[in-house]
């Protein structure tokens, strides 16, 4: 597998330097010293995109930073990232974001979460692991949660641990951890609640109810560093990949598993 | 690797087909990705036409795989893929399969064993034999024949696997 990476990371690193000029899965191929056909099925095993949709949808998120990074022409974007045409980087863009470039720019602010990331050394090993499973939808009924809320910006993990300490005294199967990702969660912070199953809340605790939901469960990495990989799989390639859409803005967390609300993309 | 040579008729193949990146699925090889799904429903219509298949094939133990590269392929990775078996001269194909019909033309056969079947070959033919060759692509397809010597991906060191590439002298 360490050769694959290798090769991989290659790739990767030659799509970065060459987003914005006419290349081919050819060429990419080519530069990891695969031929095309191997180099598909290599591309698919370890990084679950394909090699196509995995350098359309880095165009699409570089183009889509750069709109709301500077004043550049829509159409002079579309052409810079290879789109031919900015009828095809328009559909091409709503189709990823669900939205158009111009409306884009116009909220002036994105959930960096469905932004595509350059595939690191980190994201291939996350996909790759031996006990690696696609998540099955479950379902959860409402269920009440007491504790402690804080806003934590895009570094703050430590913040939510520290929150959760707090209540390290309760079983462990009770403790709930949920993150908020409203609109303006990428400038402002997340709201995160961590605390314990329960029905009532006395003070300081606070109490969240969360509706019924369908839940897509996926096993939280044991090392804590390779929490993100997890998060960019979940929004940027199994999401997309998916029949699903997200059906609320937060996460749940609870006993090492992560749970994101979908619904069926009809 | 060496090939040897052979020239063949048209050949038209009666079977089913895929277009776009068939390791999308899975990309293992197993019968959770397209290929493999190709294969299931061929077998599958094999099976149910059991004893009418002498009279529609040629031979019902010789299938073919043939992937078909477009202009389209090197920018996007999307390919054809074909699996189904020679038709019978005059046979009447059903309405649920589709027909093939590949060119006469020479081609290199290369015999891949063990390993070598789900290792890169492509990258050994076309980039490594075929520059230094006196040969020129024929056409942008190449066809893996299944006669039984391939015994399944669980029993590799005992399989073979020819694949018949089209060629035509470098001009």
């Amino acid at each position: 597998m360490s050769a694959h990476f290798k090769a991989l990371e290659t790739a990767v690193s030659f799509i970065e330097t060459h987003l914005q000029d006419d290349i081919t899965i050819g060429d990419i191929a080519a530069a990891a010293a695969y031929s095309l056909y191997h180099f598909c099925r290599i591309f698919n095993q370890s990084a679950h995109h394909p090699p196509y949709d995995y350098l359309m949808r880095r165009r699409l998120s570089a183009a889509a930073e750069q709109l709301n990074q500077d004043d550049t022409r829509i159409i002079d974007l579309a052409f810079t990232y290879q789109f031919g045409s900015p009828e095809s980087f328009s559909r091409a863009f709503r189709r990823m974001f669900g939205v158009l470039p111009s409306q884009w720019r116009q909220q002036g602010t994105c959930d960096p979460r469905v932004l595509m990331k350059p595939l690191s050394h980190g994201h291939l090993v996350q996909r790759n692991h031996s006990d690696f499973q696609r998540p099955t939808p479950v379902r959860k009924d409402e269920f009440s949660v007491a504790g402690l809320m804080t806003v934590v910006g895009q570094e703050g993990e430590t913040a939510v641990s520290h929150l959760q300490r707090r209540f390290n005294q309760y079983p462990s199967h009770n403790l709930v951890t949920i993150r908020h990702y409203p609109d303006f969660w990428a400038e402002q912070g997340k709201p995160v609640l961590a605390g314990v199953l329960s029905e009532t809340a006395a003070l300081p605790f606070v109490l969240q109810t969360i509706p019924a939901h369908t839940y897509a469960c996926f096993a939280l990495p044991a090392v804590a560093e390779e929490r993100p990989f997890l998060s960019d799989y979940i929004y940027q390639t199994w999401l997309p990949q998916s029949q699903y859409k997200l059906a609320a803005p937060f996460e749940l967390e609870q006993a090492r598993q992560l749970f994101i609300p979908i619904k069926p993309d009809l | 690797m060496e090939p040897r040579f052979i020239t063949r008729d048209a050949l038209h193949l009666v079977g089913f087909s895929f277009y776009g990146d068939p390791f999308r699925l899975s990309p293992g090889w197993t019968e959770e990705n397209e290929i493999g799904r190709l294969w299931v429903r061929f077998a599958a219509y094999a099976e149910q036409r059991r004893d009418q298949l002498a009279d529609l094939v040629v031979n019902p133990r010789i299938a073919y795989e043939v992937h078909i590269y477009n202009e389209e392929t090197m920018t996007t990775g999307l390919f054809e893929v074909f699996v189904g078996a020679e038709l019978a001269k005059g046979a009447q194909p059903s309405l649920d399969t589709l027909v093939k019909v590949l060119p006469a033309v020479q081609y290199a056969v290369f015999t891949l064993r063990g390993e070598e079947i789900v290792g890169d070959w492509p990258l050994a033919i076309y980039q490594e034999w075929l520059p230094q060759s006196a040969y020129e692509m024929a056409h942008h397809f190449h066809i893996q024949y299944h006669d039984g010597s391939f015994k399944g991906f669980d029993r590799l060191s005992e399989s073979s696997l020819d694949v018949y590439v089209p060629v035509k002298l470098r001009s």
